[in-house]
C-alpha cells in the first residue's frame, strides 16, 4: 500500500482533487458509480486508481465512495457527523486520567508542561464531542421518527437511540464528576486550564439539559409508537373477525355503533331552505337569480319536452265552454227588479251572446226550480208555440203584478 | 357581533353535514375555523345545544353529535362504521404507522398493491361493489377520494399526490378502540371514546 512521506504531500493531493473530494463528501450516504466522477479527474480512471492506493477512495466493483477516515475527518470537521461517539468522551476522559497521573509524577518541568498541553487538548475534544453528540443525537431522534417508514425499524432504532442517550448521559456525568471532585483540576494554577474546565462545566451543563429533553422526547415518541401498535392490532384483530363474521357474535362493536350519536357517522341530513318571497320580490340580485336559473332551464331539452302543445283555435271558438254557465243568482237579481212574468224575462234578456230558444226554456225551468222559496208562482198559465207555462212572478210584486193575461211571445225585442 | 354571527352560521354548516372541523386541515380557512372555536367555544356551545346538537371536543378536531335523537338508523350507521373499519384495515396493511399528521402517496400505495397480496384483496373487495371491474389505479383513486369526502384526509400536493392524514382520523381509530374483543383480557383496552 503506497503511503505519503510528508503531510504536505497528502494536502497537496486532497488540495488537487478537491472538486472530486468534496463532490463525494455530498454524495456520502451511499457509494455511487465510478462513470459519474470521472469528469473530476479527467476522464482517467488511472488516477482514481492512484488515489485509492493511497487509501483515499475505495473503490468496489464499480463503485467509488470516500475511505471512511476521509469521511470521518470530512465530517467531524463539518460538524456534520451524524453518528454518537460516546466512546470517544470516555477515550478522552481516560487519557486525561493517564497524563494527570504522569503529571503529578513528573518532575521536570518542561515534560509536566507537555502532559499539561495534552489535558487540554482531550478537555477541548470532550467538550467538542460532547456538543456533537448532543447535536446528532437531537437530529437522529427526530428524523428517525420522522422519516422511518418502517414500523419495526422505527421502534428498534428509537430504542437503540435511547440507550445511546444513556451512555451518553453516563460518560458526561463521569466527566462532572472528575472535574467536580479532582484535586488537580481544582488547584491547577494555569489560568488557561481554569478557563478550559470553566468552558466545559458551562458545556456539560447545557449538554445534560439537552439530555433530559432529548429523553423526553424519546419518550414520548416512543409511547406513541406503543399506542400505535395498540391501535394497529387490534384494528387488524376486528378486521379478522369481521371477515369471519364473527363480529357480531364476539364483540360490541354493533352495540356501540348502534348507541352512536355522533353525526359523522350517519348519513348526511340535508336542509330545506325555501327562498323568501319577499326577498325575491324586493331584492334585484335574487331576481336576476332567478332570471338565470330560468335561462339555464331553457337549455334544458327536458323543458321541452314538458311543454304542452299549443291551444288549438277551436277551442276558443267553442261556444258552448261559455254558454253553458249562467250567473243564476245574478240573473234572479235583475228578475226581482222587474215587473215581468219569468217566462218572459228569460225570452227576452239582452244576454251578451245570441241563445237558442230551448236554451232560454231550460233557463227559465231551471231558475223557477233555484228559487221557488222567492217566486210567486200564479194559477194562470201562458202559452209559447206548442208550449204552456206557469206565470211566475217576484213574490214581493205580486199584489202590484201586472197580469198579462196572454202571453204570446214572438220575436226578442 | 357580525363577524362572531356569520361564522356560527359558517360552522355549523360544515359540522351539520357529519364533517369535522381539524386543527391541521389543507384549508387555510378551515384551520381557521378551528381556531375560532377554540376561541369561542364557551360561546358557541349554548347556541348549538339550544337547536339539539351537541359540539364535541374532539383531539383536536371538532363534530356534532344530537344526544336526544332516537336512533332508527341503526343499520345505516353499523355499515358506515364497518366501511370504515375495512378502510382502517387497509390503510394499516399499507402502512402501520399511518396516523394523523402523516402522509402517504397514491403511488407507494400502488407500489405496495402490486406486491402484497392482502391488499390486493382488500381493496378489490372494498370497491367491488361500487366500481366492479377497474383497474386497481382506479380503485384506490376512488377509496381515497372516498375517504376524503368522509373528511378523514386532504390532497396537499396535487402534483405528486402526496394526501395528508387529518387529525378527523383519531375519531375512527377511537371508534374501534371502544371496541370491547370477548374473550381477551380486560386489561388490553382502556376505555376511550368519549
Amino acid at each position: 500500500m503506497a503511503k505519503f512521506e510528508k503531510i504536505e504531500d497528502l494536502l497537496s493531493e486532497l488540495y488537487k482533487y478537491r472538486k472530486l473530494f468534496s463532490g463525494m463528501f455530498d454524495k456520502r450516504m451511499s457509494p455511487i458509480q465510478e462513470e459519474m466522477v470521472v469528469s473530476l479527474v479527467e476522464h482517467d480512471t488511472e488516477k482514481l486508481e492512484r488515489l485509492a492506493a493511497f487509501d483515499l477512495l475505495f473503490r468496489n466493483q464499480g463503485l467509488i465512495s470516500l475511505e471512511p477516515r476521509l469521511q470521518e475527518f470530512f465530517e467531524e470537521f463539518m460538524e456534520v457527523d451524524e453518528t454518537v461517539h460516546v466512546l470517544y468522551i470516555q477515550e478522552n476522559l481516560d487519557q486525561i486520567k493517564k497524563n494527570q497521573s504522569y503529571y503529578l509524577k513528573e518532575n521536570q518541568p518542561s515534560k509536566r508542561d507537555q502532559y499539561l498541553v495534552k489535558i487540554k487538548k482531550h478537555l477541548y475534544r470532550i467538550n467538542q464531542t460532547t456538543l456533537q453528540n448532543i447535536k446528532a443525537l437531537r437530529d437522529n431522534t427526530d428524523e428517525t421518527y420522522k422519516t422511518e417508514t418502517n414500523f419495526e425499524i422505527k421502534k428498534e432504532k428509537l430504542t437503540d437511540i435511547r440507550n445511546q442517550r444513556d451512555a451518553l448521559e453516563g460518560v458526561i456525568k463521569a466527566v462532572e464528576r472528575v472535574l467536580q471532585d479532582d484535586i488537580f483540576f481544582k488547584t491547577a494554577a494555569d489560568a488557561e486550564l481554569q478557563l478550559i474546565v470553566h468552558r466545559l462545566r458551562l458545556a456539560l451543563n447545557d449538554s445534560i439539559h439537552n439530555l433530559i429533553e432529548i429523553q423526553q422526547q424519546i419518550i414520548e415518541y416512543l409511547n406513541h409508537i406503543e399506542k400505535r401498535v395498540h391501535v394497529v392490532e387490534k384494528v387488524l384483530r376486528l378486521k379478522m373477525l369481521r371477515d369471519k363474521h364473527y363480529l357480531k357474535e364476539r364483540t360490541n362493536f354493533y352495540w356501540i355503533v348502534g348507541a352512536n350519536q355522533d353525526l359523522p357517522l350517519r348519513k348526511a341530513e340535508g336542509f330545506r331552505t325555501r327562498l323568501s318571497i319577499q326577498d325575491m320580490l324586493n331584492e334585484e340580485e335574487k331576481r336576476k337569480l332567478i332570471l338565470k336559473v330560468r335561462e339555464k332551464q331553457q337549455n334544458q331539452r327536458l323543458l321541452a319536452q314538458n311543454t304542452a302543445g299549443s291551444i288549438s283555435d277551436e277551442a276558443f271558438n267553442d261556444k258552448n265552454e261559455i254558454d253553458s254557465v249562467f250567473n243564476y243568482h245574478a240573473l234572479k237579481r235583475v228578475f226581482m227588479g222587474k215587473n215581468q212574468d219569468l217566462f218572459s224575462f228569460v225570452m227576452h234578456h239582452q244576454f251578451a251572446e245570441e241563445i237558442s230558444i230551448n236554451k232560454r226554456i231550460q233557463l227559465y225551468c231551471r231558475l223557477a226550480s233555484l228559487f221557488e222559496a222567492d217566486f210567486t208562482f200564479s194559477e194562470e198559465t201562458g202559452r209559447f208555440e206548442n208550449l204552456e207555462y206557469a206565470l211566475i212572478y217576484p213574490a214581493s210584486n205580486l199584489t202590484t203584478a201586472n197580469p198579462q193575461t196572454t202571453n204570446t211571445i214572438n220575436d226578442p225585442v | 357581533m357580525i363577524d362572531s354571527n356569520n361564522r356560527t352560521a359558517e360552522i355549523f354548516d360544515i359540522l351539520s353535514k357529519g364533517q369535522f372541523i381539524c386543527s391541521n386541515a389543507i384549508n387555510a380557512q378551515r384551520r381557521y375555523l378551528y381556531q375560532y372555536i377554540e376561541e369561542n367555544i364557551y360561546e358557541l356551545e349554548p347556541k348549538f345545544t339550544e337547536i339539539g346538537y351537541q359540539l364535541e371536543n374532539g383531539n383536536n378536531y371538532y363534530y356534532f353529535s344530537r344526544p336526544n335523537e332516537s336512533n332508527q338508523n341503526v343499520e345505516n350507521k353499523i355499515e358506515k362504521a364497518l366501511r370504515w373499519l375495512d378502510i382502517l384495515a387497509f390503510f394499516t396493511t399499507f402502512r402501520k404507522d399511518l396516523c394523523r399528521g402523516a402522509r402517504f402517496k397514491l403511488f407507494d400505495i400502488l407500489q405496495q398493491i402490486d406486491i402484497n397480496l392482502s391488499l390486493k384483496e382488500q381493496l378489490t373487495d372494498l370497491q367491488k361493489r361500487i366500481n366492479p371491474g377497474r383497474n386497481y389505479q382506479e380503485m384506490l383513486n376512488d377509496l381515497i377520494r372516498e375517504v376524503q369526502k368522509e373528511g378523514f384526509i386532504d390532497l396537499e400536493n396535487e402534483m405528486d399526490q402526496t394526501w395528508k392524514i387529518l387529525d378527523s382520523w383519531d375519531y375512527m381509530e377511537k371508534l374501534v378502540m371502544a371496541v370491547n374483543i370477548q374473550d381477551e383480557e380486560i386489561s388490553n383496552q382502556p376505555e376511550e371514546l368519549n
